[in-house]
């Protein structure tokens, strides 16, 4: 359920939109194999988009992953979420309170521009934090980041 | 066009604080003409609703289908023909954040009244039975101290977690303090947070379920005029409990619920970088045996001045 608070302007020509759904796990990106330990973290993992056309994000869709918590950064290592506090807990978000949808449409960023810019070939920065007290399988981690791609000139194929 | 008058969020509740006859509605029982009063400051704008009762030791509101109610406007004139079943109005009670909207809204003066009629048609009491009545008051423009955007300006998705650790069965914290970084503004747009739950202790099973909250502006005015539950203002994805559906009765876990449809706020809350939101928070688990930490996560955007 696609509720954004404010409706993106439709792109005015020579600028042709086209929706693009990006998803990562541990298939298509190495940093999410294996095990994260109790009370560990993993940092800057890089979730590469295409580099035909800038990257408009819009929503995502992280589920709920044994416990996990994350925080996103745009390319510009901006974070989309707190950091840099003395509590780690506060650092990443829950899934349940940020990107899950318990297997249903997605989850819209709140914005009032055009979504969170990534510049063609670009790369958001995934931080994964285990809060729990026991080691958990990244197996279960999985992005999906939802927005438009921006095309100039020409209706892309 | 600037709108007639100044809004700001508003939530009202009407439970066992505001009418002793709400703390254990009997089974069968009718109030008729129960009263509730507005605020003095400003007139109050109603745009949705939300109703809901203490959790039992099953996290569930095993009751609450039996409610039905007909409530008036300003003029003592009823919006129903008869008492209605909550069930057939309100989806998911409009607990989990997500309230029942009213259209047309219905706007009270000052100080003016609601009167509302309330059956319980069930075979148990109903216990503190409480309706949430969201909206907007209305104040002429400058009346309220309000910030908001600077002339020219670049926004970026945020939300700030912020937790409250070991909140005990039955704690109470005042004026507890949000504050906002110093990069940028904040405009707070949504909010989640830890839903009801049970928990597994040591002395058995321990319940997270009655935790709420007033939150303040940087004055100390409230945005509500009593403790909202975390689970009527915000809400959260995995939603642990359920709600009751028909006599037998089925229990029906809340769909579309969680972040991709917050508890919203509205109007949004702006706050200046440095500045401060308070809240107060409490918790009424009377029969739990375990602390429990609370993260609340208040989603909107950064503002950054060009």
């Amino acid at each position: 359920m696609y509720r954004p608070q404010y409706v993106y302007n439709v792109a005015e020509a020579p600028c042709v939109e086209q929706t693009c759904l990006y998803s990562f796990d541990g298939t298509n990106t190495p940093a999410l194999v294996g095990t994260l330990g109790a009370g560990l973290s993993l940092s800057r993992i890089p979730l590469l988009v295409d580099t035909d056309a800038p990257f408009f994000l819009r929503a995502l869709r992280i589920p709920d992953a044994g416990g996990l918590q994350v925080r996103l950064e745009d390319a510009k290592d901006n974070p989309l979420s707190d950091s840099g506090n003395a509590n780690a807990v506060t650092n990443y978000e829950f899934p349940a309170l940020y990107s899950e949808t318990d297997g249903a449409g997605l989850v819209p960023l709140d914005s009032d521009e055009w979504g969170v810019y990534l510049p063609a070939g670009g790369a958001h920065l995934l931080y994964v934090y285990n809060p729990t007290p026991a080691p958990v399988d990244l197996a279960v981690v999985f992005v999906t980041l939802a927005g438009v791609k921006r095309y100039l000139g020409g209706v892309c194929s | 066009m600037t709108a007639p008058f100044q809004q700001r969020h508003h939530d009202y509740v009407l439970g066992p604080n505001q009418d002793p006859r709400l703390a254990s509605v009997a089974a069968g029982a009718e109030i008729t003409g129960l009263k509730f009063r507005f605020d003095t400051d400003a007139p109050f704008e109603l745009r949705s609703r939300a109703v809901r009762m203490a959790y039992t030791d099953t996290l569930d509101q095993n009751g609450l289908q039996y409610v039905s109610t007909r409530w008036t406007g300003p003029a003592q004139d009823y919006r129903q023909q008869g008492l209605v079943p909550e069930t057939l109005q309100l989806v998911n009670f409009g607990q989990v954040g997500n309230p029942k909207p009213l259209f047309r809204p219905v706007r009270y003066p000052a100080n003016g009244v609601l009167q509302i009629d309330i059956l319980n048609s069930g075979p148990a009491a109903i216990t503190n039975l409480t309706f949430f009545w969201r909206g907007v008051k209305l104040f002429p423009w400058g009346a309220v101290p309000a910030y908001s955007y600077p002339p020219g300006f670049a926004s970026l998705s945020f939300a700030y977690p912020i937790q409250q650790l070991a909140l005990t069965p039955t704690d109470f914290r005042q004026n507890q303090i949000f504050q906002v970084k110093a990069d940028a503004d904040f405009v707070l747009r949504a909010g989640q947070a830890t839903a009801p739950h049970l928990t597994e202790v040591e002395r058995g099973t321990s319940i997270f379920a009655e935790c709420s909250i007033v939150l303040k502006d940087w004055n100390g005015k409230p945005y509500s005029n009593d403790f909202v539950p975390l689970d009527i203002l915000f809400g959260s994805a995995a939603w642990p409990s359920t709600f009751p559906l028909g006599a037998t009765p089925a229990f029906i876990a809340p769909f579309g619920v969680g972040p991709a449809a917050p508890g919203l706020l509205y109007p949004e809350i702006y706050v200046p970088r440095n500045h401060q939101l308070w809240y107060d928070i409490q918790r009424a688990d009377t029969t739990a045996t375990a602390s429990e930490d609370v993260t609340i996560n208040l989603i909107g955007s950064k503002v950054f001045a060009r």
